[in-house]
């Protein structure tokens, strides 16, 4: 256990890692759904002419697209928080290098929440198709620049070779075959993320009505195609971080393996339950188990991240930091209201989905 | 000698102040932060009254209401939350870094609420029509709940930065936590937001269709009682401004004419508006179209932003009071600047740097970097060159190593005689519209002056008995 990153390192160290690991893992969680959600509907805005009810994935999708980008934003808190104390001097030079890319993610989330909202208004619907299409894909440009822009800020923290180029830094993800690399893992993640939560959504009364078999056809279709974009982003990533051995070295090293195995595991779990005919057996049973995957992947894609940035971050050097944070306390307060208080979360969903489904 | 804290890649934003930056996110922040706090507690005094059968209408109103809050608080509130700490990394990275450093469980906590707040407000939002009274009443109290905990916990860091109290001495959270300034500025800040919430109440009612005029005016006397609790501000304004530091309360009373403004700005819409609240809509049950509720909405908002204006200025000359100074360089960080220098460790190259004619001048740039940009930019709002433009270069050299007694609520310059010999190059270079040729100052005599108006002005802050002492001969 004590070879598996985080707990490879001091226990302070540790536990940060481990709160940052964590929660990123679940701000991910919801940016899965975000991410393949937006690009549903812009491919949906695009492919037919007259937006309606027909299709439930779009349905559903279109209908939950602003509160998921809600919970990705309250989830993101998190982790912001924590890499600015696992990694302050890192993170903060990364966010000054790429100063305006940086302030900008502020009105892209703005806009994408509007955008998102107005896609779910029925005013939408009857709008002609160049305008929907336009809607649909500003949005998903926003979500892309977010995402990417994150993607930058992480490449910044962790090559400090790149912040001696500082009056003028690169535009670009930092090494282009790297970034496209972590991209495809991403997005594939993504799509089976979010393709887990629609299932759960679908087969849940109240919340997306009875899974039809067309849709059911559809998911499958779109489970398979992010299992097979996995499978090809996986074996990318590696074929490009071959060439470069120190990362491929962090990647390989023994503390990042068993997030490794998790993901392979996650992978099997997710295609084994993939629906194959509409009125499965144990639907729901079934449903749950992939939304489990789903999470796994995420809590993989996270160990693996953070554990690729701690090679690079020299430890050892921050430990002493770590420490004397630490030494602050009030962490006891913080466990004991983050168990009372996931406990009114559920209570608040119990209630919600319980009136919800009776009235279904 | 102590270990040197990291120096940052810092920018500047053209001609606008980095205070005024972050000042204006943080305006809109505090505004839209106490309308969801506010909101909370209104919406379950309109429950309550829904549930008890007293008001048929406000079933509906709670519904309407709650649209708006998710709209406008849900989606620009949170976010402008995250802003703040985007803005403030770019604005003094080393300051919200401290910040972060000492209370970062405090932060992970207040996130806990706002996950609750944020849950069982979409759950409310997405399910509350069809819901019966009971359950609507405890996602509304769980939100509200919440999100006055949000409040709980962000106040305390907020105040900790002007009245860190007994932090100074132990340097543990709860001492900095519950600081003097807490308990006033807390309850102050809960009756702002009742308030902020009732005043947004009277458009919405205004705004929602199918209420008949004496439906509208029934909700909108429900919706004063929420303004009641300003009877209670001056008070707490008083019993806050009495925890404040003696120097930052001088500054308010005169001691810095825009300060003093501000604080009648703030005081002076706060009780037209209290007055009309009291007077007007409790007392006198007056009715209140949209177009005046947005007057008042409006100037509610400007007595947030002026008294912000206020608790952010009154800090001065510090960010972290006795901890950290405006230009996030700490009071014993001064004393090694003022032998090894400050500005000439920074590796960060100037974004034009080789249009720069010799080294001070660079030099000179990186002082202005680090030590003033945070306050003033160059040419545009609080400009230098404007401030000191009239100054001889006498004048500039020792104004500027006399900084702290300059003004009193300057930080001590931070830095060794060569360092402010180049801040005044680069002055004058620029304020003389940046020529290609500038000759490198070499004047051993006014290093010999500056030197000694240093050593004159000592290294303590110009407000305390310390540093009157230092003056002393």
């Amino acid at each position: 256990m004590s070879e598996v990153f985080p707990f490879n390192f001091p226990v302070e160290t540790a536990v940060y890692l481990f709160l940052l690991t964590l929660s990123w893992a679940l701000h991910f969680f919801f940016v899965g759904y975000v991410v393949a959600g937006s690009v549903y509907l812009a491919a949906a805005s695009l492919r037919r002419s007259n937006s309606g009810d027909a299709d439930p994935i779009e349905a559903v999708v279109r209908d939950w697209m602003p509160s998921a980008l809600g919970a990705a934003i309250t989830a993101g808190v998190a982790p912001l928080l924590f890499v600015q104390v696992v990694y302050q001097v890192e993170f903060y030079t990364a966010g000054l290098l790429i100063s305006t890319r940086f302030m900008l993610i502020l009105p892209a989330l703005i806009t994408a929440f509007y955008l998102f909202y107005v896609q779910k208004t029925k005013r939408f619907a009857n709008w002609r198709r160049p305008t929907r299409a336009g809607i649909a894909l500003a949005a998903l440009a926003c979500v892309f620049f977010v995402g990417t822009t994150w993607m930058r800020v992480h490449w910044l923290t962790v090559n400090k070779s790149s912040w001696e180029d500082l009056g003028n830094p690169p535009l670009d993800f930092g090494n282009g075959h790297q970034a496209l690399a972590r991209g495809g893992v991403f997005f594939a993640a993504a799509i089976l993320l979010g393709s887990a939560v629609v299932r759960a959504q679908l087969g849940s009364p109240g919340i997306g009505g009875s899974p039809l078999s067309g849709a059911a056809r559809r998911l499958s279709r779109i489970m398979g195609f992010g299992m097979a974009a996995m499978i090809a982003a996986l074996a990318g990533a590696a074929f490009v971080y071959r060439a470069w051995p120190g990362p491929w070295m962090a990647l390989t090293a023994r503390a990042d393996q068993p997030y490794w195995v998790l993901m392979l595991v996650a992978v099997l779990i997710f295609g084994v339950f993939i629906p194959s005919r509409p009125e499965a057996a144990r639907a729901r049973l079934r449903a749950r188990a992939q939304l489990l995957a789903a999470f796994f992947i995420a809590v993989a894609l996270a160990g693996i991240r953070e554990g690729l940035r701690s090679r690079f971050a020299m430890m050892s050097t921050l430990h002493p930091r770590h420490f004397s944070l630490a030494e602050k306390g009030g962490w006891a307060v913080f466990a004991a209201f983050a168990a009372v208080n996931a406990a009114c979360i559920a209570a608040a969903i119990r209630i919600a989905r319980s009136r919800c489904e009776r009235q279904a | 000698m102590d270990r040197l804290p990291a120096f940052y890649p810092l920018n500047d934003f053209g001609p606008l102040m980095k205070g005024m930056v972050i000042g204006g996110m943080g305006i809109v922040h505090v505004f839209l932060a106490q309308f969801a706090i506010g909101g909370g507690l209104l919406l379950c005094y309109f429950q309550r009254l829904a549930s008890g059968g007293r008001d048929p209408l406000a079933r509906r109103f709670i519904d309407g209401y709650f649209k708006a809050l998710v709209l406008v608080s849900f989606v620009l509130g949170a976010l402008t939350g995250v802003g703040m700490w985007l803005t403030a990394i770019q604005v003094s990275p080393r300051t919200i870094g401290v910040m972060v450093d000492e209370f970062h469980w405090v932060w992970a906590t207040e996130w806990t609420f706002f996950c609750v707040e944020v849950v069982a407000g979409y759950a409310f939002y997405r399910c509350g029509v069809r819901l019966p009274d009971r359950s609507r009443m405890a996602l509304l109290a769980m939100y509200s709940v919440a999100a006055w905990f949000s409040l709980f916990w962000i106040n305390g860091i907020l105040s900790w930065q002007l009245t860190p109290g007994a932090w100074v001495v132990r340097r543990t959270v709860w001492s900095g936590f519950f600081n003097p300034g807490f308990w006033p500025s807390l309850l102050y800040r809960t009756a702002s937001s009742m308030t902020i919430a009732a005043l947004i109440a009277f458009i919405v009612i205004n705004a929602m269709p199918g209420f008949s005029s004496d439906e509208r005016r029934g909700l909108i006397r429900r919706a004063s009682n929420l303004m009641l609790p300003m009877l209670f501000m001056p008070a707490l304004a008083v019993w806050y401004f009495l925890t404040m530091p003696a120097d930052s309360r001088s500054w308010l009373l005169g001691g810095s004419p825009a300060m003093s403004l501000f604080l009648a700005g703030a005081a002076g819409s706060s009780m037209l508006l209290g007055g009309y609240a009291l007077i007007g809509l409790v007392r006198q049950r007056l009715y209140i179209n949209g177009a005046t509720a947005t007057t008042l909405t409006a100037l509610a908002f400007s007595a947030t932003a002026c008294g912000e204006f206020v608790r952010e200025g009154s800090r001065k000359p510090y960010t972290v009071r006795e901890a950290l100074y405006a230009n996030s360089i700490t009071p014993e960080e001064v004393k090694i600047a003022r032998v090894a220098g400050w500005a000439g460790r920074d590796p960060y190259p100037l974004p034009d740097e080789s249009a720069y004619p010799n080294s001070q001048l660079v030099l000179g740039g990186k002082v202005f970097r680090l030590q003033c940009g945070v306050c003033h930019t160059l040419d545009g709002a609080n400009g230098l060159t404007h401030l000191v433009g009239t100054w001889s270069i006498e004048q500039r050299r020792m104004n500027l190593a006399r900084l702290q007694h300059t003004k009193p609520f300057m930080p001590p310059f931070a830095g060794n005689a060569d360092e402010l010999e180049a801040l005044v190059q680069f002055l004058g270079w620029h304020g003389a519209g940046r020529p290609r040729n500038w000759t490198r100052s070499n004047d051993e005599a006014a290093r010999r002056s500056i030197q000694g108006w240093l050593d004159e002005a000592g290294t303590g802050p110009g407000t305390t008995p310390a540093a009157e002492a230092e003056r002393e001969p």
